[in-house]
């Protein structure tokens, strides 16, 4: 009786043994397909250049949406921000521009390295130029960061483009939302043409959340106050 | 004897409202008798001290608080001391008394109403319906000192209670049975479906009063009236203005009405439901209907002449009607969230109130931990998108 016990449990814990070591092959090889189809998607150094380019335009708007979702700053600071994790005081528009800016020339030359596991390499042409403009519309501007040449050969190189984003977010229009929102005697009960205004209040009901969202192009401008 | 019933002259009845208009003072000079108690023992054995009034007894009487009187109907007193009680066919119905410590409920009739006073030891009420000289007066005066309780009981078993806050505190019944007065006290209604209260200071409140409840009131600066019946529970309190009157029956001049759960109010005012504010209203202009049953509130700033005209508070929210304006304020104290709907005619606006969610039109304020909260978090965790 015994020993029926003991060959039961060795074949349950063979059991699991086979069962783990089927989950960590199957993981592997998903993560080596994953990266195997990556880097087959670069075959030429035109591909090369448009996955650079590609993902200078989604750093663009990852760091524009960064900036509305941090109340005007793209990365976090925990030492500022509330237990919304946003900004508690208004940034003029210059200062988000300046944010906004900085943000980008610290991050889009880390599009080089999507192409760590390919043939082909980005070339920087020194620290990235970029140019934000926020009026009606936001407009970026990062220039050419270098070239990507293949890696055995400096023969086989391409330009990167300029790149130029128009975004249909009105970052002074928002402000100025903000703004009157925020009254010094409390939140403005206001509706705005192609906005909606959102507010929450934190369990404690020591800060209170605005989030103003642009309906089209579904851009959100987040900013807490302490009550 | 000469019946001479000590009033204060502080106790001029009111005279500017109307309530006492045609009245006659009538001269009530008359011989009374003394009451002789040894007509009216008990015979019982072991009943000393016990007297029964039989509906011939009239007269004056002094009386010691050892003495157990019993009216001709059979209700009994006991522990009080009066040098005047007065006795009209067999029936108390006058007198200045003193409670000791074992004084029962103290029963006075008039030709309206059996007044019945609940006091304390040293507590002392005084009941007249003549003045010093005699002259009868068209309202029974009840003069009580501090914590005293006078009832009236209807027949319809509804009652109306005077509490007196000083020792200086009147409380007139008018011999037209609805016209009340009272001074430094409250009064209190009560049938089974509704309570009523309105407080009075040292001004001589006028107070319209039937069986079914209080149907007019002066509110004096600072002073309130409050309703409680199935919808609401409502206190409104007179912070501004030197009176104030209040009524739940039609009447033209009223500044505040509440009518079949309708409240409408004018002028400066706050409105507590449940103890805490529901609405006050900053600005003398400023007229608000509150409709119980629909839970719409309108308000109206007739001549606005200030930066702020009215506070709302609905559940965690404070609204601010102000010029050109309307704010919101999150309060940590839970209101009564009575208001669905909140019209500003002059801010040109409908707020609305549901499920801890403020709304104007896509301008939405959430109360932390709502149902409204829950279901905006709910629908973004789907979409990224706004509430």
């Amino acid at each position: 009786m015994a020993t029926a016990k003991k060959g039961q449990f060795t074949l349950f814990v063979a059991f699991a043994l086979v069962l783990v070591v089927l989950i960590v092959l199957g993981y592997y090889i998903l993560q080596q397909k994953n990266a195997g189809e990556e880097i087959a998607k670069i075959e030429s150094i035109a591909d090369a250049r448009q996955a650079v380019e590609a993902c200078i335009t989604d750093t663009i708007e990852d760091n524009l949406y960064a900036l509305g979702y941090n109340g005007g700053y793209v990365n976090k600071n925990s030492y500022t921000f509330s237990s919304f994790n946003t900004s508690y005081e208004l940034l003029t528009v210059e200062e988000m521009q300046h944010n906004l800016k900085s943000s980008l020339e610290r991050n889009v030359d880390n599009c080089g390295d999507i192409l760590e596991a390919t043939p082909y390499e980005l070339i920087l042409n020194g620290r990235p130029a970029v140019t934000v403009s926020f009026a009606d519309t936001a407009i970026i501007n990062v220039d050419s960061l270098g070239i990507i040449q293949q890696r055995d050969t400096a023969e086989i190189r391409e330009t990167v483009t300029e790149m130029e984003k128009e975004f249909q977010v009105n970052i002074p229009q928002i402000h100025a939302i903000v703004e009157q929102i925020f009254d010094p005697e409390g939140i403005l009960i206001e509706s705005y043409d192609g906005y909606a205004i959102n507010i929450f209040v934190s369990p404690e009901y020591s800060e209170e959340l605005l989030e103003v969202h642009h309906e089209e192009s579904g851009f959100v401008f987040r900013m807490t106050r302490i009550v | 004897m000469i019946l001479t019933l000590s009033v204060s002259q502080s106790a001029e009845p009111p005279t500017s409202d109307g309530f006492n208009e045609g009245a006659e003072e009538v001269t009530a000079e008359e011989e009374q008798k003394t009451i002789d108690w040894s007509l009216y023992q008990n015979p019982e054995e072991g009943a000393e001290g016990e007297f029964l009034l039989t509906d011939d007894a009239n007269g004056i009487a002094q009386v010691t608080p050892d003495q157990t009187i019993c009216d001709a109907v059979g209700d009994c007193t006991i522990g009080f001391g009066t040098q005047n009680m007065e006795v009209q066919n067999g029936l108390v119905t006058g007198g200045l008394f003193t409670a000791n410590a074992e004084a029962s409920l103290l029963k006075v009739h008039n030709t309206l109403f059996d007044v019945y006073f609940d006091m304390s030891e040293g507590d002392t009420v005084e009941v007249a319906d003549t003045s010093p000289r005699g002259t009868e007066l068209d309202y029974f005066l009840n003069k009580l000192t501090e914590g005293i309780k006078a009832l009236i009981q209807y027949d319809t078993g509804a009652t109306q209670e005077f509490q007196a806050s000083s020792n200086n505190s009147l409380y007139f019944i008018y011999k037209n049975e609805t016209h009340f007065a009272i001074t430094e006290g409250i009064l209190t209604y009560t049938d089974e479906n509704l309570t009523q209260v309105l407080e009075a200071g040292e001004e001589n409140t006028q107070v319209e009063a039937t069986k079914t409840g209080i149907k007019k009131g002066i509110l004096y600066k600072n002073k309130t009236f409050s309703q409680k019946a199935d919808l609401l529970n409502i206190t409104i309190k007179n912070t501004e203005n030197e009176e104030y009157v209040i009524c739940t029956e039609a009447s033209p001049d009223c500044q505040a009405t509440l009518i079949d759960n309708v409240l409408v109010t004018n002028g400066k005012v706050t409105v507590l439901q449940d103890g805490l504010p529901l609405y006050e209203t900053l600005d003398a202009s400023a007229v608000v209907e509150m409709d119980f049953n629909t839970k719409i509130l309108q308000a109206n700033i007739l001549k606005p002449n200030r930066e702020e005209y009215l506070l709302l508070y609905v559940g965690h929210y404070q609204v601010i009607e102000g010029k050109g304006k309307m704010l919101l304020n999150p309060v940590k104290e839970e209101h009564a969230s009575i208001v669905n709907t909140y019209i500003s005619i002059l801010n040109d606006r409908t707020i609305l109130f549901n499920e801890g969610t403020v709304s104007y039109n896509t301008f939405k304020a959430f109360t932390p931990g709502s149902a409204g909260e829950d279901s905006c978090i709910a629908y973004r965790g789907e979409g990224n998108g706004y509430c």
